[in-house]
């Protein structure tokens, strides 16, 4: 199957459930096609490309499409249900790089010293310690767990340096799920995701959701918090060459704290989830 | 091409990064703490980073992205993630040739590159941001004549057209200039320009403005014709 008929097969998140700015008629881009996405009065939603009706579904507070008949079904998340958490999403941010590498450097935690400086990292605690990643057979996911890193300011939240113990799912190629340490509370994790909106396999959007325990913030505080983060992420991707996500071995070097990312890669290769993906040796100095 | 001039050595100081283009390949060109030039591809080979974004640590370029540090041999000398490991000698990035000859940076992606055939003891005079390629900018400027407040006009001729540099000769300033041209991409380019022998304020101003002018003829020439 070629990369485009296997992208095709996914949900996307396109817009943020009820948001009052949305216009009636919202036009985006899914890979590569133009859509519209009506609001009716009602608040019921549709969309259109090119004449043709995409489904749509709501869930983890955005609306989703897709232009397949008959798509693989959306992953869960089974921390949506539960109550007491607070459910926030943060917007979006467009980003001049393929949603393959957002999802990857989503899944780094070595580039917070140096990105996220005082925030998420710090020097001199740049050390990435052992940790494991696994592919979950039953779910066909990528898992990395026992990620541990020091953070000076883990979350909005967090008053004081922590380490903090990261579990990351991808649960489909364009989307990736963060479990890490509460800053408030022990018995519980916080969960903040990225979901990708493919506008087309050199540019993309990104919707970042959490679900936390977190009393005291301000949902703007909260929203702020992470928008920064995806800002000092963008002048990254906006930056690698090339800005496909390479999977020949050859074309970048990895070293032990990218276990998660040489699992994302070989995963993404046996799948052929390779829209955004750069499967051959090319020159790297263009661009 | 052999050598291109990228930017006057004083604009970038030590323990500076900065971006140059030479035909057409992303450099990254820094200054070490200690004053070392170098100039390499642009391009962090653990992640594809840009390493003109990234900060200078003593004698080593560092990336921006994971702080992976890079020597002025070009090889990687440590790994921020891994403080314990000492890196394999083969994690190393192009060089190319860099020289500083004039008050210029001048870098070649050549094998054999040498160093410039310009002439020594020239004086830097300016640099223009010229939205439009550098070939464009050739074209109009020979014979070239813009006014001067005292009604008089300054011509540019050029005397001389070399790989690296083209000589221009202005009668009214009894000095010949040394025009160097970088490429930059969507058809923008850099110029530098030197003078010949001691050049006074009140020529340098006269020069400046005649260059100006050129480069706004230019920019609207090349943007009525694309």
């Amino acid at each position: 199957m070629n990369p485009i008929e296997r992208a095709k097969q996914d949900w996307y998140p396109i817009a943020i459930v009820n948001d009052p700015r949305r216009p009636k008629f919202y036009a985006t881009r899914v890979l590569g096609r133009d859509i519209v996405l009506e609001t009716k009065m009602d608040g019921s939603v549709s969309v259109l490309s090119d004449g043709e009706h995409w489904k749509t579904i709501e869930a983890y507070d955005h609306i989703w499409t897709t232009p397949s008949e008959n798509p693989r079904p959306l992953f869960s998340i089974p921390e949506a249900s539960e109550r007491d958490r607070r459910f926030v999403p943060c917007g979006v941010v467009h980003v001049r790089c393929s949603p393959l590498r957002a999802v990857e450097n989503f899944l780094d935690i070595a580039h917070f010293p140096f990105v996220h400086t005082d925030i998420l990292g710090s020097e001199p605690h740049t050390e990435v310690v052992p940790y494991k990643v696994d592919i979950d057979e039953t779910k066909d996911e990528v898992i990395a767990t026992q990620v541990k890193f020091f953070q000076p300011q883990a979350a909005k939240s967090a008053n004081e340096g922590i380490v903090t113990e990261y579990t990351y799912r991808v649960p489909s190629p364009m989307n990736a799920i963060l479990y890490k340490t509460c800053p408030t509370r022990d018995d519980v994790q916080d969960v903040i995701t990225l979901f990708v909106q493919p506008l087309d396999e050199d540019n993309c959007a990104v919707w970042p959701w959490m679900a936390l325990y977190d009393e005291e913030s301000s949902m703007a505080d909260m929203v702020e918090f992470q928008q920064l983060i995806f800002l000092q992420d963008r002048n990254i991707l906006e930056n690698q060459i090339p800005k496909r996500l390479p999977i020949d071995p050859k074309m970048e070097i990895p070293t032990r704290a990218d276990l998660t990312s040489v699992a994302y890669r070989r995963w993404l290769k046996k799948n052929g989830a390779l829209y955004g993906a750069l499967t051959h040796a090319v020159d790297q100095r263009a661009g | 091409m052999n050598c291109i001039g990228v930017g006057f050595s004083d604009t970038l100081s030590n323990a500076r990064v900065m971006r140059a283009f030479v035909n057409g390949k992303d450099v990254v060109v820094w200054r070490s703490t200690s004053g070392k030039l170098s100039a390499w591809e642009n391009r962090c080979p653990h992640r594809g980073m840009r390493l003109s974004h990234g900060f200078v640590r003593g004698e080593s370029l560092a990336c921006m992205y994971h702080g992976w540090h890079y020597g002025v041999d070009a090889k990687c000398k440590y790994i921020p993630a891994h403080p314990d490991l000492e890196p394999p000698e083969t994690i190393q990035i192009q060089r190319y040739s860099s020289f500083e000859k004039n008050g210029i940076i001048w870098v070649s992606d050549a094998q054999d590159a040498k160093a410039p055939m310009i002439a020594d003891g020239l004086t830097p005079v300016r640099s223009l941001n010229i939205h439009c390629s550098a070939n464009f900018v050739k074209n109009i400027l020979a014979g070239f004549r813009s006014p001067s407040p005292d009604g008089d006009q300054i011509v540019f001729h050029v005397t001389d057209e070399q790989e690296d540099f083209m000589r221009v000769d202005v009668p009214k300033i009894k000095t010949a200039l040394y025009f160097i041209f970088q490429n930059l991409p969507n058809s923008k380019c850099f110029l530098h320009v030197l003078a010949g022998g001691l050049c006074e304020a009140h020529a340098k101003k006269t020069i400046s403005r005649g260059l100006e002018h050129l480069r706004r003829t230019a920019e609207k020439q090349f943007g009525e014709e694309t």
